[in-house]
């Protein structure tokens, strides 16, 4: 990745206030992206410790100068979505070697970009093509799909 | 490919500490899951004639093919079943729901549920993770509350570890104690942590980091969004009572009316020099009427912390159940024999002394030791207090009857009376009576009675099911309607508060859609059905949890012991008719296919619901009619 990566467009931001810990956003994810209902491959997490009334959220936020893209070492495996902005995947070229998600600062839980050991590659949050399956399915407006910049 | 379940059941054997286990599709068939799989279960292994506590009671963690999808309000919630001791006059099988995450994470783990039998010799827990499970020692677990016995296995285990456990309460077998997990997850009726500490199992910890299956992705999560879209509305008429919902851990924006799930942090005690992060919810909501509320707060988190059931402390003891302050009140108990001071002018309104009290149950100290066999046991311990017991019949204190709620009114509540008079446990009746009561209001509701009238025409094929002046007619089929549909939210398992759809703001009639379980359900697994089919299934689940009833010893005449209670006037002056009352019984066994004299299944009713093998059994042991 050696060309300027064009910043952020939209993301999707997470307010810990109004979350209601139901994690359907991770079910919304998995069957949107995996056909199933499986958290591990859930391209957002929440971390809900009930016991002690937190929640922390693992979410893509579409850097302006993505770690992940600087480390990809095959060209055209990682592109931007014109539309969106989305940093995405593109499972055809990816060679699971994995520099992405070891470069990506927000990743210490493997839970932005994430191995999806059944298909063999690496997956990150695409935005949905600009329709976000895990705000669209909130029903406290915890996620929003929030514009950032670009276009 | 298995869509909806992950295909295995767990046994465990603790006596010989040897975790089997065994094919969920052997039952699911015929039983979806959840209560369904758990009666069928049931049916098959726990022996007759055995006490709760006995090492032979079985108990049983049951997940639905719904459980750990996407499905609203499927999330996390299971049933727990077995032989109860909470249940009265003698321990009989019955059923406790609850949410969270735990009932996910262990579909996540490989695992449609959990059956345990025997006792173990010490103290152990279960670790189950991926496909493996095994006992552990639970030695340092026993004593501790249920947050410290949480956290304690996280520390174990690691993140991301789900925990049911007990409490104090259910390691000292208190009729009363709860299976708890989080902050306020609770399988609550039926005192099944007891058996828990009857078999010396301290606590289940999951981790999985599989899924679950859908069979049509698309349309299934199509399904969840309309779903969805038609119950949103619900939380616009409960904005009135409260304008911020809080139901944690749900799918729904809902709340129940008045009960919604609040959380705090760090609140400081007043007995103990602690403080506590907690959550209170439903009736838990009575405990933050006491003075001072952080006092209040102390006695809720106190419940959750030793594992004592909240619905018996205030329904039945407490503050709004009255027991304990009438009994003082008429002179009957002295404040010696209570050995908690009460603190004047607060009295029975003091968190301090709820939480004295609610310490004394746990572990079994002065009246503690009477208090802790639950309410009717507790009346027949002192031989006193009777005419003041909120217990309606077979152990439980009311719910939905048109007593204390200030709600349902007549006739309403006469569904609720015939609810409570088949059923082995409180019938929730949220379905028909709490709904109605919420989205119509006396008039000032969501919906109007022409509506609910509508609605009632629909689904249980008339509008006397629901109207004001039909009295004691048209009353069996929607009981019976509910019944059944009871059975399947819990086989799926969906939430009580929510299914079925009967109302919904999305249509100019008020009609939401009862046909909403069939279509997540479906689009989940993959096996085709209507709302009436999954009815019939329900109808199955109902008449095989009635020939457990049977085997038991149940006939009618235990039904019946409802009466006496409806037979007080409800909340607006009107006691039951007896003599219509018992018409109407008539006409439940005869609609339900049972023998009207006994109220006992026959066997044609048996084999036409497939339960053939039950209907042999019962006349195996001459209770057939």
């Amino acid at each position: 990745m050696n060309e300027a990566v064009p910043p952020a467009v939209y993301r999707v931001e997470f307010n810990a206030e109004v979350c209601r810990w139901c994690r359907c956003c991770e079910l919304a994810c998995s069957l949107y992206h995996e056909g199933v209902c499986e958290p591990a491959l859930s391209r957002v997490r929440v971390w809900v410790n009930t016991l002690e009334a937190e929640v922390k959220a693992d979410l893509c936020k579409q850097c302006d100068n993505p770690e992940c893209m600087r480390a990809c070492p095959v060209e055209g495996a990682m592109t931007v979505d014109k539309a969106t902005g989305a940093r995405l995947i593109d499972e055809r070229e990816c060679i699971s070697c994995g520099n992405c998600a070891e470069a990506c600062p927000y990743n210490g839980n493997r839970a932005v970009i994430v191995f999806n050991r059944g298909r063999g590659t690496y997956v990150k949050c695409d935005l949905c093509g600009g329709k976000p399956q895990c705000v669209e399915i909130c029903p406290h407006d915890a996620l929003k799909y929030v514009k950032v910049g670009g276009v | 490919m298995l869509y909806g379940w992950v295909g295995r059941i767990l046994t465990v054997n603790l006596t010989e500490e040897r975790v089997e286990t065994e094919e969920t599709m052997r039952y699911a068939g015929q039983f979806i899951g959840g209560r369904g799989v758990a009666a069928r279960i049931a049916w098959e292994k726990i022996p007759l004639n055995i006490d709760a506590y006995d090492p032979g009671n079985h108990l049983i963690f049951m997940t639905g093919p719904l459980t750990g999808t996407l499905a609203p309000t499927s999330g996390g919630r299971m049933e727990v079943c077995g032989l109860a001791p909470q249940t009265y006059p003698k321990p009989c099988y019955t059923r406790s729901s609850m949410g969270g995450y735990w009932a996910a994470e262990l579909k996540y783990a490989g695992y449609d549920g959990v059956v345990f039998h025997g006792k173990a010799e010490k103290p152990v827990y279960l670790w189950v993770e991926d496909g493996r499970a095994e006992l552990r020692d639970a030695g340092k677990l026993w004593g501790l509350d249920t947050f410290a016995t949480q956290k304690a296995l996280v520390e174990t285990h690691g993140r991301g570890v789900r925990v049911v456990c007990i409490g104090p309460a259910g390691e000292n077998l208190v009729r009363i104690a709860v299976i708890q997990s989080e902050l306020e997850n609770a399988a609550g009726q039926g005192g099944f942590g007891a058996v828990m500490g009857s078999k010396n199992l301290k606590a289940i910890a999951v981790r999985g980091s599989g899924g679950v299956n859908v069979a049509e992705p698309e349309a299934f999560l199509e399904a969840c969004r309309y779903v969805k879209r038609l119950t949103h509305t619900y939380a616009l008429h409960r904005a009135e009572a409260d304008p911020d919902p809080k139901c944690k851990a749900c799918t729904m924006s809902c709340t129940v009316k008045g009960c919604g799930y609040q959380v705090y942090r760090d609140v400081p005690g007043k007995l103990y020099p602690r403080s506590y992060t907690g959550a209170v919810h439903c009736v838990a909501g009575a405990f933050a009427q006491c003075v001072p509320w952080e006092a209040g707060f102390e006695a809720a988190q106190l419940s959750n912390l030793l594992g004592v059931n909240h619905w018996e402390l205030i329904m039945g003891f407490g503050q709004w159940g009255k027991w304990l302050k009438n009994l003082k009140d008429a002179g009957l108990i002295t404040q010696e024999e209570i050995g908690v001071p009460l603190e004047y002018p607060v009295e029975f309104d003091s968190g301090e002394f709820w939480s004295k009290i609610i310490h004394k149950i746990a572990y079994r100290e002065g009246i503690g030791r009477v208090l802790a066999e639950g309410l009717p046991r507790a009346v027949d311990i002192l031989g006193k207090g009777k005419e003041f017991s909120t217990h309606v019949a077979h152990g439980f204190a009311t719910h939905w009857d048109g007593h204390i709620f200030g709600a349902p009114r007549f006739p309403h509540w006469i569904v609720s009376a015939l609810t409570w008079a088949m059923d082995s446990r409180d019938s929730n009746v949220h379905g028909y009576a709490q709904e109605i009561t919420y989205w119509w209001n006396d008039g000032k509701g969501a919906v109007t009675m022409e509506q609910v009238e509508k609605v009632a025409r629909r689904v249980y094929g008339s509008e006397k099911a629901v109207s004001l002046e039909s009295g004691y007619e048209y009353k069996v089929q929607p009981t019976i309607w509910h019944e059944n549909n009871d059975c399947v939210k819990d086989s799926l398992l969906t939430c009580d508060q929510v299914f079925p759809v009967l109302y919904s703001r999305q249509g100019e009639d008020g009609y939401g859609d009862v046909e909403a379980d069939a279509v997540l359900f479906t689009a989940a697994t993959g096996i085709k059905a209507t709302g009436a089919e999954l009815n019939r299934v329900g109808e199955r689940v109902f008449n095989l949890e009635r020939a457990i009833a049977v085997r038991e010893g149940r006939t009618r005449r235990d039904d019946e012991t409802v009466i006496p209670y409806f037979k007080k006037p409800d909340y607006q002056g009107i006691p039951m008719d007896e003599v219509k009352f018992l018409t109407l019984m008539d006409e439940f066994y005869a609609l339900r296919g049972w023998d009207v004299k006994t109220g006992i299944p026959t066997r044609l009713k048996l084999e036409e619901l497939n339960l053939g093998f039950a209907a042999d059994e019962l006349g195996r042991i001459g209770k057939l009619p």
